[in-house]
């Protein structure tokens, strides 16, 4: 238990960081938020304006009364839009968790099969052009995909490109945001299962009369599901990076499309609101991930890494300690 | 007394005590593809412009929006008459300038960080990697615009930006070969007999790193140029006038319907660089990584 | 008059079976070179040789688990009467771990580390029979009695990772056994273990011996371990066999001279000052690169220039006495101890 009370401390140093990072950052370099605001106002109208946004104190006054300000929930308002700037993330987050979860659905759905299939016939054709395929999705620009899909695709199919009609608005969005995942999940489910399949335990229960079919689905896949989660936690910035742009290309009511907004309008508590919680949430999951290692692998439950050395350590310990028959063959 | 040993006799004893293993690099089918896509795509980039200097911002309206392979024109015309195929040849030489430049930049900031953190350790080491953990936890996306929409427009400050995207991983790969190599017997044993920090981090230590930084620096290249292409698509990029990938699909995007090969085929241009880049770097990997284990 | 009782059909009978394994530069090695042995049920066979002389090939190509790039590429392994090697993979999944069994040198590495002992006895149990989770368990239980596990209770519910190596061992000899097979191969079962647990496995396989009558194929490079349990023993020296016999025999009247610096080569209990320890002199071969002639010609201390030349046969001395060897030594006493 201490482990994660550890993990959650050292997660909040890192957001405390961020937030403290765009403070500054947005700060400290040119632009007036009062100009684009209200570009026409006359001077002293801004200075009102400026006063009333707190943006005539010195920086440091104005950090401390941010940080105050979060600690008692206030998250202030947002310059462009009329309305509290939690609020506006609390509108378009569930739109982008549903463009994220369906992108990681459908990337699972399709990894998981190719990627067992080009473990099982390693080095064949099969194998080969399943590589072939993730290398064109990972070297394919997914703004471009989704451009081609909406000529290809949409006004064919009669998919909606625009905005949020219902859930099949998702349909376009999610399978461009897909693309790039699929290849990267297809590549680490081939190669934990081929490390099964060359491993002691496999030739072993094949001595034991075992199903092939039970060797490689049951248990050689069951060891790809830690290597899967790590990657998906790692994929979330690009996730949600992705996002930013199909949300634009596809006027998409997210986070992603409100990220953009707000830094092109210089709004900053929206900004500084949205930034908070996306590292809050990547952190969330990363944790959650994190714990449901032990459900998995009880070699990585919490009482065995109580060590506090990282998560990967760990792996790549566990697996060389089974010596693949590989390299028990070099003294063939 | 360790001080009459030159440096020359340091390095002899070092060399005798780390195993020096021959590196044969296989020559792979993947590696040979992969470099012939990066060429034709350098070829294009290099040679297209001096061939036909102006046909990429020759406006013809007699011409415009041709289809592919119609005429002289190998990839259509855009809105405006332009030969596709040229201004992507401009793009590209754009997208292998800023790409370059700001790997290069990249790799020297992420080298030198984890250098000094891997080899230094302690609190130097513990805040380098809270940076990094700090930006690495952003989107790069997001980051970037946050910062373009406050800076100069221009190449510079994309260059620079786009360094950001990469060197937290490089700092933290390298730190991870220098904290295991630094303990190794043959710099205990150079540094025993008086080496100073610096020619053993110079001769030793940069010379395990050489391979993975340049696998990584490919990858590299290949994600940059996307970043690029997306920055400049949604307006943040490349300053409007010079073609750039991005901008000739974001062009493109006007025409999709009816002009498709306008954005296609300069998403086609990148696909097949970054594929070639993508199949470099994957087969000097696995080369390297043969080497060795050999 | 003395009637000899009827000689029963081997459990076991392998003809001159050869395994090879293709090589970049499109030449093959053969890791077992028509190799012949037959084995009779409930009696153990040791099978002797340093790390390369193709024990583990010739097992595993017993069993047919052999990594896709060897083959089989003649000879004949025929169990109880059948021909495995003309059967298809089908037929060959229910006579492995039920008929045949196999105990593996990695212990942890042979079952799955993440699902309970008890999900993999049942498994291993339902691959080749339909019963009752109850009857199952209840096997399960007794299998592991019989390897000396007094309390089976106790490790059915754990995890591999939360066992340790020499009761992993044990329960893996229970697991082999538990389908009730004629035939286990033991591949190096106690090289990665400490001698105390190396001890207790030995005690273990000397009960499966006594109380269940399963025939041992028994691999090592250990000649000591491999003494302490085999009947008759088979050497093996770069993918052929090189001396063959009932295990006392052989200990006591070396005859090919691998054999003798084997035996030689164990240290024995008697250490006296400036003594040192015998070791075979040389590398073993390298597979790839055998010439004409006698495999261990370059290492023997008795080499002419026929053996450099002449592939030696093996040859009988008596009916169950046979070497490869084209100068024998002749019957001496040992000289350990």
């Amino acid at each position: 238990m201490s482990f994660f009370i550890r993990r959650f401390g050292q997660a909040i140093v890192v957001l405390v960081g961020i937030v403290t990072l765009i403070f500054f950052v947005l700060r400290l370099i040119p632009g007036d938020p009062v100009s684009v605001i209200a570009p026409t106002a006359t001077a002293e109208a801004k200075a009102q304006i400026r006063a009333q946004l707190g943006l005539d104190q010195t920086l440091w006054h104005q950090y401390v009364t941010f940080l105050h300000n979060v600690v008692s929930g206030d998250f202030g308002q947002s310059y462009f839009f009329q309305g509290r700037a939690i609020d506006l993330v609390s509108k378009a987050l569930p739109y982008t968790a549903a463009l994220a979860g369906c992108a990681l659905l459908i990337a699972l759905v399709i990894a998981i099969p190719a990627g067992v299939a080009s473990a099982v016939h390693e080095d064949s054709v099969v194998d080969r052009v399943i590589l072939g395929i993730c290398l064109i999705f990972q070297s394919s620009a997914n703004f471009w995909v989704a451009l081609l899909l909406i000529s290809v695709v949409a006004i064919r199919a009669g998919l909606p490109t625009v905005g949020y009609v219902g859930p099949i608005s998702l349909v376009l969005p999610s399978l461009a945001l897909s693309l790039s995942l699929i290849a990267v999940l297809t590549q680490v489910v081939r190669i934990s299962l081929i490390g099964a399949l060359h491993s002691d335990m496999a030739v072993a229960m094949k001595a034991r009369g075992l199903p092939p079919r039970r060797i490689v689905l049951i248990h050689c896949l069951r060891l790809s599901c830690v290597p899967l989660m790590t990657v998906i936690g790692a994929q979330l910035g690009y996730l949600l990076g992705g996002a930013v742009i199909i949300e634009y290309i596809f006027n998409y009511p997210g986070m992603g499309l409100l990220t953009l907004n707000s830094v092109l309008r210089r709004d900053y508590p929206l900004l500084q609101i949205i930034v908070l919680v996306t590292s809050l949430i990547f952190l969330v999951i990363n944790l959650i991930i994190d714990m449901s290692y032990g459900l998995v692998d009880g070699r990585l439950s919490a009482a065995n890494r109580e060590g506090g050395s990282s998560i990967f350590l760990r792996l790549a310990r566990l697996a060389g300690r089974g010596r693949t028959r590989r390299e028990a063959k070099s003294g063939l | 007394m360790a001080s009459d040993l030159t440096t020359a006799d340091a390095d002899e004893l070092a060399g005798a005590l780390r195993e020096r293993r021959p590196r044969k690099i296989r020559l792979r089918p993947s590696l040979v593809i992969g470099a012939c896509l990066v060429l034709a795509s350098l070829l294009l980039a290099v040679l297209g412009p001096m061939i036909a200097p102006d046909a990429a911002s020759r406006v013809n309206f007699s011409a415009i929006l041709r289809p592919p392979l119609i005429g002289w024109h190998v990839a259509g015309t855009d809105q405006l008459g332009r030969d596709v195929l040229m201004r992507i040849a401009t793009g590209l030489r754009v997208s292998f300038a800023i790409s370059l430049s700001s790997v290069t930049l990249a790799l020297v900031v992420g080298l030198s960080v984890g250098l000094i953190s891997g080899y230094f350790g302690g609190i130097i080491d513990l805040v380098l990697m809270r940076l990094t953990d700090i930006q690495m936890a952003l989107p790069f996306i997001v980051l970037a615009v946050a910062i373009l929409s406050v800076t100069q427009p221009g190449y510079f400050s994309l260059t620079v930006v786009l360094s950001l995207a990469a060197w937290p991983t490089y700092a933290r790969v390298v730190r991870g070969i220098v904290q295991v190599d630094r303990n190794a017997d043959y710099v205990q044993a150079a540094l025993a007999i008086g080496a100073s920090h610096t020619r053993v981090i110079v001769r030793y230590l940069l010379r395990d790193l050489f391979g993975s930084m340049l696998v990584l620096s490919i990858l590299d290249v290949a994600a940059v140029i996307i970043y690029e292409a997306t920055l400049t698509f949604i307006g943040m990029g490349v300053p409007p006038g010079t073609p750039s990938l991005g901008s000739i699909m974001a062009e493109g995007k006007n025409y999709i319907a009816t002009a498709w090969w306008i954005t296609a085929m300069a998403g086609l241009a990148m696909l097949i660089t970054i594929a070639g880049l993508n199949l470099v770097a994957i087969a000097l990997r696995s080369s390297l990584k043969e080497a060795n284990t050999r | 008059m003395n009637a000899q009782p009827p000689v029963a059909e081997p459990l076991l009978k392998v003809t001159d079976l050869t395994v090879e394994f293709p090589i970049r530069s499109r030449a093959t090695v053969r890791a077992v070179d028509r190799v012949s042995f037959e084995l009779a049920a409930g009696t153990t066979l040791g099978v002797v040789g340093e790390s390369g002389s193709g024990k583990s090939v010739l097992i595993r190509s017993i069993m047919r688990i052999l990594d896709y790039p060897g083959r089989i590429s003649a000879g004949s392994v025929v169990f109880r009467g059948e021909d495995l090697l003309a059967k298809s993979e089908r037929e060959m999944r229910a006579i492995r771990g039920r008929e045949i069994a196999m105990i593996f040198q990695n212990p942890a590495g042979s079952l799955s580390p993440v699902a309970t002992i008890t999900s993999q006895f049942l498994e291993a149990i339902r691959a080749h029979e339909h019963v009752s989770r109850s009857t199952a368990l209840a096997r399960a239980r007794a299998a592991l009695n019989a390897v000396g596990i007094e309390a089976p209770d106790s490790v059915l519910n754990k995890r591999p990772f939360e066992i340790s190596s020499g009761l992993i061992q044990r329960i893996m000899i229970g697991l082999a056994l538990v389908t009730g097979p004629a035939l286990l191969l033991a591949d190096e079962p106690t090289t990665s273990l400490d001698l105390i647990v190396q001890e207790q496995i030995m005690t273990t396989l000397r009960r499966v011996q006594s109380e269940f009558g399963t025939a041992i194929i028994f691999i090592s490079h250990d000649m000591g371990v491999v003494s302490e349990i085999s009947e008759r023993i088979m050497v093996m020296y770069g993918g052929r066999t090189v001396e063959q016999g009932n295990l006392q025999e052989v200990l006591r009247t070396r005859r090919h001279p691998y054999t003798d610096g084997l035996i030689r080569s164990v240290p024995s209990s008697v250490v006296r000052p400036g003594m040192r320890l015998y070791a075979i002199p040389g590398q073993p071969p390298d597979l790839a690169r055998l010439g004409k002639g006698c495999s261990f010609a370059s290492r023997c201390g008795r080499v002419h220039e026929i053996c450099r030349k002449e592939d030696p046969a093996l040859s009988s001395i008596t009916p169950e006495r046979a070497a490869a060897c084209h100068f024998p030594i002749e019957e001496k006493e040992s000289v350990l101890n």
